[in-house]
């Protein structure tokens, strides 16, 4: 009992606590009060993907630029009321000062711009087709095809053009520029206009100026975009963006932690005044509660430098696990009312709640192995808790408790007894028959579990804000994927040939239905090496009498003094400029475009290669090529495979962890009594794990580490059990009591709409009502062997 | 450029289609009132285009067929064969090797503009039109013309005028360009339908 010689309670011990805690408080409030302590980016709890650091840089660039990326689509029953709507929408974002883009008006010049751009470059432009046609030589299909743009009807044809552009080269290189684009949409006095369903809808896009995970950002821009529409009669308003999601993922992780932190904490209420029937106790556990949230959160904050959202989600469950040290404590008062001593109560429940402790930590080191960063967290959020509430039994509650008066119920005592003896007299044939059965239902039920690591269940999928989006992308177009390539090279001229390549890999993958679309700068600005190739197979059909030049010339009788200033005109461009692209990019045309520039980083320039509609993500990767600075991005893919990798480890990490455990147990208790212990939650386990199975729950990583905290709990019942004998019903009581606050927080925990939490929560929720209801069986076996002794 | 008027026509086109006029004019409303309605059209069509850069007139002739809910099918005949499907969203071209390209409206907007206007005044709804036109109608012998002078400055940089002609339906479309080039677009030999649709017609059609 050495370990209580060093912990008793004195009081200058509960002042050096109460100290250390105000000084953690004040830091705390300091902290709070500087940088934001809270993150809602689903990103910062993941783990990070092994990577070439230059290669995240870029990629978190891209990733930032489109997850900050807003669409809104204004619709009103005729143009000039869409535009009016538009304009009133866009004032209001801009009244926000949010955003660091925001358009409603778009460069009516784009001709203009596209013409003086590519005009001087026309030589050497090529669309798709036609060069295809001309590195498989079949000119006459390329002359098929000069000639149907002079005769097919109602072509635009220009005097101007023809005179300096025979082949069309250009209008043939832009037309297929432009099919790309969103083509529902046209130009109406500078708004983006597309008609749907009787409305017509004008485009605004934005990009706002901070992270859409950014709470002050939501809190200020979030009621802004709810009003939108609203005093306007007729009007709809369509949103999508990463950052309405976040938004909403946000106000339903709020809406959970206050009613997990409530639920449980009415719950506890409830059950205090129910059973002690006095302030007192119910004060004190309320104050470790506070004190295990506040040692929580402060350690995180310490070690992590921003507690993450759904930490506090999870955390929230902690008030009903941190109060099992102080229902040990006071139900220790109902099994010995007269000359209740709070020392001896302490001596009395000491071993218990420390041996509980410890499995417990146990419990949640194994979660910090998983190398993940928000489970790491959690952990480290629910130890450090459970640390401190413990603490605050031990140093506090001695000092407060020397005059309690508690006149509690009896009838949770004459249950428990009731409980304990029926237990005590099941333990034989029946009792294993019954955990035969469980074991049973359990291993087939296990059997039918469908494993499940997709990332995205970490995110709750809002159905107002899909249905919205959908709506959007249905006029839009499909917004780019998750996935992505980035493309390297030493300069401009070496990145746009590397893109070309992958470009022409890409368009096989599109004809294969691997990828429904792509947008790369290369398709823009063709690289010096692609112009000059496309002038080489041009120059045989300008230069000579019997070129195609001339067979077209006569066949529309154009002049030959206009075939001869061509001819010359081509022969007399120079090379082209690789600081096209730099041009290309400064220019109006590109700001829809800018954001696949990732710029220069290490003496090599990046550029990212859009996606549209991957359907086939493994046979995309295949293309990537770092030799010639290709990678492929899949975050999501590459995240949900290391899920999987973790759910396998966490696996052997939990049969590790129960060896370890009753590895402990036998030293203690023996080889029955350590048994008789771990039986509860193993059988416990199995049966969770079973239960989902049939009724159809996946498995995931979060089931998987909630079978964990189910061994962390449900020994500690047991081991409550072991220490004080069934013959003591106070101790079914707290554990009951125990269970109940547990239960509470993690059952509602279960109601999340964020698939992983309700995985984690419906887990517990099961393994550790079994693990209860089989708790006694711990006892029992003690009482019968210390009889047979 | 040609870019340049296929922008404009395509937002010409654009606005007329959701917009109705502000104030309907009664010579508009006449000729909207002779135009025949029709499911299905047949007509030969005859086009002239005289570009300053040529020195003899480009001269294009053919077939053109109208499905309501479908498309437009030109077929030229002469100086060569090439057919062109025009649908709401997409274009559609086979040559005459029968090879096909196809590419959604966005990319020619010129096609679907036109033809779509000829749709528009064939299915009596001449209204949009003056959404970015001046529109003079008068009578003429044996039916209408209507001339369509450009509102805007953008636009009459492009455009000089349109002048449509016709009875019970468009017979012809004439687009004088501010740089003086010319398009004549001649139909003749209306039959309206409903028709059985040849082989030929059913196969691009199920394109």
């Amino acid at each position: 009992m050495s370990l209580r010689k060093i912990i008793l309670p004195s009081r200058g011990g509960a002042l050096v606590w109460v100290l250390l805690l105000a000084a953690l408080a004040a830091w705390l409030a300091i902290r709070a009060s500087g940088e934001p302590v809270i993150n809602a980016n689903l990103m910062a709890m993941l783990p990070s993907v092994d990577r070439d650091p230059v290669a995240e840089d870029a990629a978190d660039k891209f990733r930032q630029r489109f997850e900050r990326r807003v669409v809104v689509l204004v619709g009103a029953a005729d143009s000039s009321e869409a535009k009016a709507a538009a304009d009133a929408v866009h004032e209001t974002l801009r009244g926000t000062d949010m955003f660091v883009e925001l358009d409603v008006r778009y460069d009516e010049n784009l001709i203009r711009h596209a013409g003086e751009f590519y005009f001087p470059l026309r030589f050497g432009l090529l669309s798709e087709a036609s060069r295809q046609q001309l590195l498989a030589g079949d000119v006459a299909a390329f002359e098929r095809a000069v000639l149907a743009r002079y005769f097919t009807p109602v072509s635009g044809l220009q005097s101007d053009l023809i005179e300096r552009d025979p082949f069309h080269l250009l209008p043939g290189f832009l037309e297929e520029r432009a099919a790309g684009g969103s083509a529902r949409f046209e130009l109406e006095d500078g708004y983006l206009l597309t008609e749907t369903d009787g409305q017509v809808f004008a485009l605004l896009s934005g990009v706002l100026s901070d992270s859409p995970f950014s709470f002050d950002l939501q809190d200020r821009l979030m009621p802004v975009m709810q009003s939108l529409g609203t005093g306007m009669p007729g009007v709809t308003v369509l949103k999508a963006g990463v950052f309405f999601h976040a938004a909403a993922g946000s106000a339903s992780a709020k809406s959970e932690i206050s009613t997990v932190g409530i639920g449980a904490l009415v719950g506890i209420v409830v059950l205090f005044i129910a059973v002690f029937r006095s302030w007192r106790p119910l004060g004190l556990s309320l104050f470790s509660i506070a004190v295990g949230c506040l040692g929580g959160f402060a350690t995180c904050l310490a070690l992590f430098g921003q507690v993450h959202l759904l930490t506090l989600v999870f955390g929230a469950s902690l008030i009903g696990i941190s109060v099992d040290y102080s229902l040990h404590y006071f139900c220790d008062h109902l099994r010995q009312k007269e000359n209740w001593l709070p020392r001896a109560a302490l001596g009395h429940v000491l071993p218990g709640i420390s041996l509980g402790l410890l499995t417990s930590v146990i419990g949640f080191v194994g979660l910090l192995f998983a190398s993940f960063p928000g489970m790491q967290q959690m952990a480290i959020f629910s130890g450090a808790g459970l640390i401190f509430s413990y603490l605050c039994v031990l140093t506090i509650y001695p000092l407060f408790t020397r005059s309690i008066r508690t006149s509690h119920m009896r009838q949770p005592l004459i249950w428990s007894a009731a409980y304990a003896r029926f237990c005590q007299r099941q333990w034989g044939p029946k009792a294993w028959l019954l955990l035969a059965a469980l074991v049973a239902l359990g291993a087939g039920g296990i059997s039918q579990l469908q494993h499940q690591d997709d990332i995205r269940q970490l995110q709750a999928a809002d159905k107002m804000v899909v249905a919205e989006e959908l709506r959007v992308r249905s006029l839009v177009g499909d917004n780019l994927a998750s996935q992505f390539f980035l493309v390297a090279g030493i300069d401009e001229a070496e990145l746009l040939a590397r893109e070309e390549q992958l470009v022409r890999a890409l368009r096989a993958a599109q004809q294969q239905g691997h990828v429904s679309g792509f947008v790369a700068l290369s398709e823009f600005v063709p690289s010096p090496d692609r112009m000059a190739e496309n002038r080489r197979l041009l120059a045989p059909l300008i230069a000579g009498e019997e070129s195609l030049l001339q067979r077209v010339a006569e066949c529309i009788g154009l002049p030959s003094h206009a075939v001869a200033a061509y001819a010359d005109a081509f022969d007399r461009a120079g090379p082209v400029d690789a600081k096209a692209l730099i041009d290309w990019l400064e220019s109006p045309m590109a700001r829809p475009y800018r954001q696949l520039w990732l710029g220069a980083s290490n003496g090599r320039y990046i550029s990212a290669v859009g996606l549209r509609g991957v359907h086939q993500p493994g046979e995309l990767s295949n293309l990537a090529d770092p030799q010639s600075g290709v990678t492929f991005i899949d975050n999501v893919g590459e995240l949900s495979a290391l899920f999987g990798d973790i759910r396998r480890q966490a696996g052997w990490l939990i049969l590790a962890s129960y060896v370890v455990v009753s590895l402990l147990l036998l030293v203690r208790y023996g080889l029955r009594g350590g048994l008789a212990v771990m039986i509860a939650p193993i059988v416990a386990a199995t049966t969770s794990l079973g239960v989902q199975g049939l009724i159809g729950e996946p498995l995931s990583l979060f089931n998987v580490l909630a079978v964990l905290l189910v061994l962390g709990f449900g020994v500690d019942y047991s081991i409550f059990f072991r220490e004080t004998g069934t013959d003591n019903p106070s101790t079914l009581v707290a554990i009951a009591l125990s269970t109940i606050t547990t239960l509470l927080a993690f059952g509602l925990l279960a109601l999340s709409s964020t698939t992983a939490v309700h995985a984690f929560g419906l887990t517990i929720l099961l393994g550790i009502g079994v693990a209860f209801l089989l708790s006694p069986l711990a006892g029992a076996g003690k009482t019968s062997g210390s009889a047979s002794a | 450029m040609r870019a340049a008027l296929a922008g404009f026509v395509a937002a010409w086109f654009v606005v007329g289609l959701f917009v109705p006029a502000a104030s309907a004019d009664t010579g508009v409303q006449a000729i909207q009132s002779r135009l025949l309605k029709s499911e299905m059209l047949r007509a030969e069509f005859y086009q002239e285009k005289n570009l300053r850069a040529l020195s003899r007139p480009l001269v294009s002739r053919g077939k053109l067929l109208f499905v309501a809910g479908e498309g437009v099918l030109w077929q030229v005949v002469e100086p060569f064969t090439v057919a062109v499907l025009i649908r709401s969203d997409e274009v559609i071209e086979w040559n005459s090797e029968g090879e096909v390209t196809r590419s959604n409206t966005g990319s020619n907007p010129v096609f679907r503009a036109l033809s779509e206007i000829i749709l528009g005044t064939l299915s009596g709804d001449t209204k949009f039109l003056g959404q970015l036109f001046d529109l003079s109608p008068a009578a003429s012998e044996g039916g209408w013309q209507l001339l369509l002078q450009p509102k805007s400055k953008q636009l009459a940089a492009a455009v000089l005028n349109i002048k449509i002609l016709g009875d019970r339906f468009v017979e012809e479309v004439q687009v004088s360009e501010a740089k003086g080039d010319t398009t004549v677009l001649q139909f003749r030999e209306f039959k309206v339908g409903p028709f059985e649709l040849n082989e030929f017609e059913k196969n691009h059609f199920a394109q």
